[in-house]
């Protein structure tokens, strides 16, 4: 079935602070992040840590500085299907295996960003919204810099993936703005324990105003 | 006034507490334990949620200048505490009190600002 989407620029305030950037909302995927233009949005696949390939979206943009910057959202949905329907009967099609491989993808795609090279900066435990995730930085050969914010909520899996040249500022107006959406398209935010658990939390503060434009996608 | 420092005590420690429940990303990437000062030219200035970010132009030594990516509270914070998106302008002059990446690069949590010589206000 084709999907038809519908993006929506939903205020256009003075934009004299805002340098082009936007506020993008997209439903579909259930995430918001700031974006420097709205993003081109490319079909790719995920391959899992157990080599089952998944849908995925590549949101792309590029910056004024020569900077560039990439969401890839896995979708999971059909992962326990997936691997259920496993040929061979093997490990792989275990009853609990469908979980595992959604909840190894952060370490799992963490390990094949590190293994591209460049001197690993900062290589750690993160969060956002009380969603446990990882972020790397990587100086790359050519002195170019990259940020890597990987983040696993329901059934998808959210990659954040920044470049910039030599001595650009980091891209933390791109890499600390991501946002989960519910299905009906409000913001999620938990609140966390020591051991894990999450709890989500009912009474979020509406935004302040902003002076950029939101722009939104979703289902037509 | 012995159970009312405790209380107060206890306040400030209930506040801290309840701050990661609260906020919207890990500040771990940030040397949150020290702080980095620096000055420098506003270059673009980016009232936005969930973070606002100024981006500020810092002259070198060497006499070139580097661009910093500052990041501050999110606006309603912000508001709440009496700034306003009409409050900082490119070309303004700031003194900046935050917390810089861990990695020694460009970047750093707000923090305090002081603005064109006016008293130093937090923004965070």
């Amino acid at each position: 079935m084709t999907k038809r989407f519908l993006t929506v620029i939903l205020f256009l305030p003075g934009l004299s602070y805002s340098q082009g950037w936007i506020e993008y909302l997209d439903r579909s995927a259930a995430y918001s992040i700031n974006f420097p233009s709205v993003p081109v949005i490319t079909e790719i696949t995920y391959e899992s840590q157990q080599g089952l390939i998944y849908p995925a979206q590549l949101y792309s943009a590029e910056g004024v500085r020569g900077d560039s910057y990439l969401v890839t959202v896995v979708d999971f949905s059909d992962a326990q299907e997936l691997h259920s329907s496993h040929p061979d009967r093997t490990e792989a099609s275990g009853v609990n295996s469908w979980w595992w491989d959604i909840r190894a993808s952060v370490a799992h795609t963490a390990l094949n960003i590190r293994q591209r090279g460049g001197e690993i900066t900062y290589d750690s435990w993160s969060w956002l919204e009380g969603v446990e995730g990882h972020q790397l930085q990587i100086t790359n050969q050519d002195s170019s810099r990259t940020f890597v914010g990987i983040y696993q909520h329901s059934l998808r899996l959210y990659i954040l993936e920044t470049s910039v040249p030599e001595g650009s500022p980091p891209p933390g107006l791109f890499q600390q703005s991501l946002r989960f959406l519910d299905e009906d398209g409000v913001r999620v935010r938990y609140r966390n324990d020591v051991n894990g658990n999450k709890t989500r939390i009912s009474d979020l503060p509406q935004d302040g105003a902003t002076t950029v434009r939101i722009v939104e996608r979703s289902l037509d | 006034m012995e159970q009312s420092r405790f209380i107060r005590l206890m306040v400030s420690v209930v506040g801290l507490c309840a701050i990661p429940a609260l906020a919207h990303h890990s500040h771990s990437n940030y040397e949150t334990r020290e702080y980095t000062h620096i000055e420098g030219t506003v270059a673009e200035f980016h009232w936005m949620n969930p973070h606002t970010w100024i981006f500020l132009e810092v002259p070198e030594e060497s006499g070139e200048s580097t661009i910093w990516a500052l990041e501050g509270a999110s606006p309603r914070s912000l508001e709440r505490d009496g700034w306003s998106s009409d409050d900082i302008h490119v070309g303004d002059h700031l003194v900046v009190r935050c917390h810089q990446l861990k990695d020694k690069s460009n970047g750093c949590l707000l923090g305090f600002l002081t603005l064109d010589g006016r008293a130093e206000k937090e923004f965070d």
